[in-house]
């Protein structure tokens, strides 16, 4: 089987199904991020109002680390960029360059963590835990649960990664990057929550 | 049986210029933080993020290339939060602690 036929019968599962003009996988992660809306949504939401109600917290805010945050989401944001540039490159049939494009995503994905972890460090060892009072357990959950999001993003790459090596559905590729960009857009939200609203 | 048609080709925008955008407007939104009138500053940098999260989801996600009822799931989950937001705005914001 040539290069090419072998590229065309792994994406074949990316057809279209004429009723919705869309194909299945698409729609399902669809579908997957409109309930991870309310789930993050819901969060800000209630941190938002409480932040009307508490002015004081901005003094809070200003003892997490800014400059962390903000190279934070230079990372994220380069992280999508290399995970976009992924997708087209499966589109164009160039599977090892799709390859070290995702490496590229799983590597800034690892950065962020390791830069979370010791945002997580600094805070704790001022004696700013979750239980410091209802700003601090709002921090912790929120950032908590998107770096579990980011977690549980870097094993899908990882996994899609591997079946881009063997050549077999690479359509997953773009269904895992639309994720990777949503957990991508929920930080663009929590860092002037969290990091410039003091 | 389901009939499916092949996926059509996708244009793809410039990704790496998009990224120069997001680029700008997280240097923009870090100097608007130094602004004096606080509230003004807090209202410009939720804008400016709502520009970033939209080219995001419009180019990378390419929601702005899908069908209008996956349109419809972003903008549900959007109106939930709407609604929740209003419905507990006057229990937090003016009754609790208060």
């Amino acid at each position: 089987m040539s290069r090419a036929a072998a590229h065309a019968a792994a994406t074949r599962r990316d057809d279209v199904i004429r009723s919705t003009g869309i194909s299945t996988g698409r729609l399902a992660i669809w579908w997957f991020l409109g309930s991870e809306i309310v789930i993050f949504g819901g969060l800000i939401v209630c941190y938002v109002l409480f932040r009307l109600r508490h002015p004081e917290w901005g003094a809070l805010a200003r003892h997490t680390v800014t400059p962390a945050g903000a190279f934070n989401t230079l990372v994220l944001l380069t992280s999508s960029l290399f995970m976009v540039l992924a997708h087209a490159a499966v589109e164009h049939g160039d599977l090892k360059r799709a390859s070290r494009h995702m490496l590229g995503t799983i590597a800034l994905g690892g950065v962020f963590l390791g830069v979370k972890a010791f945002e997580y460090g600094h805070e704790m060892s001022m004696g700013f835990t979750p239980v410091s009072g209802l700003f601090w357990s709002f921090y912790y959950a929120l950032t908590g649960l998107h770096a579990l999001h980011v977690t549980g993003g870097l094993f899908a790459i990882l996994a899609v990664r591997q079946m881009v090596a063997r050549r077999s559905d690479t359509h997953r590729v773009e269904l895992v990057g639309i994720y990777w960009h949503f957990v991508d857009v929920v930080w663009i939200f929590l860092f002037p929550l969290l990091y410039l609203s003091n | 049986m389901t009939h499916t048609i092949p996926a059509p080709e996708r244009r793809h925008p410039n990704y790496v210029a998009i990224w120069g955008v997001l680029m700008g407007a997280l240097i923009l939104s870090l100097l608007l933080a130094y602004l004096r009138h606080a509230q003004l500053a807090a209202l410009l940098i939720w804008l400016v993020a709502i520009v970033k999260a939209s080219l995001v989801i419009s180019f990378y996600m390419h929601l702005k290339f899908e069908p209008a009822h996956v349109v419809a799931i972003v903008i549900a989950g959007v109106l939930a939060l709407a609604i929740l937001f209003l419905g507990l705005f006057p229990d937090i914001v003016r009754v609790y602690g208060g």
